[in-house]
């Protein structure tokens, strides 16, 4: 019998979520007004901070990562 | 004397920040004079990554950035080589060489200049930001931001 308080195992056979495309004007107020709050990820995609928080995504800030040197 | 061999650390500290951001892109040293599309990319010896940067359509592109002889007093200019994206007017953000016009470039004030302080991650971020206005700008007819 499987312990209802043991820790959930990560989901092995989806290890990578798989990204819907979507419309680029979806994210034009990033480029406008919001590039403060805009990340780039590992392969490219322009999101929210928000949004890479709430996804775990790998990726840097448009616009403020300049500091010299690894985190 | 090339500027990594002076600097030994700071390419070894732009290789790893790119293996960590951006692991998708390698790095290479050009043995002949390296041209696409018309466009000088890189003389020989100069140092340049390659590789593919995908925006929220989904569509994939081949970018390049090549390192100047003097680095970091130089900028580091940035092509998108496949698929080749013709001249559509002067409000595509691109020079007449083919390197993009991104956010360090300083605009009047508006873009964020480029300084020592910044490491090739930055450009490709920016790359990618200029992708996503490129795929707006053919949409709408207009570039979403000017300073980028």
């Amino acid at each position: 019998m499987k312990n209802p308080l043991t820790k959930k195992e990560p989901d092995q056979a989806n290890p990578k979520k798989e990204v819907k495309p979507k419309d680029p004007l979806q994210v034009e107020d990033l480029l406008v007004d919001g590039t403060m709050k805009a990340t780039v990820t590992s392969e490219g995609r322009l999101i929210s901070k928000k949004d890479a928080i709430k996804d775990k995504e790998k990726g840097i800030d448009l616009l403020k990562q300049r500091e010299w040197g690894l985190e | 004397m090339n500027w990594w061999e002076k600097n030994p650390n700071r390419l070894a500290t732009e290789k790893a920040l790119m293996g960590d951001k951006f692991p998708q892109f390698t790095l290479a040293r050009a043995a002949t004079h390296y041209r696409t599309n018309g466009w000088s990319i890189a003389n020989p010896g100069q140092l340049y990554w390659e590789g593919t940067l995908t925006t929220v359509s989904g569509e994939k592109y081949q970018v390049v950035l090549t390192y100047p002889n003097y680095y970091p007093g130089q900028e580091i200019r940035a092509f998108v080589i496949q698929p080749y994206i013709p001249e559509l007017s002067e409000a595509q953000h691109r020079y007449s060489d083919g390197h993009l016009c991104l956010y360090s470039n300083d605009h009047g004030g508006k873009g964020q200049g480029f300084g020592p302080s910044m490491s090739v991650t930055s450009y490709v971020a920016w790359s990618a930001g200029w992708l996503h206005a490129y795929e707006i700008y053919k949409m709408t007819g207009t570039w979403p931001q000017e300073d980028i």
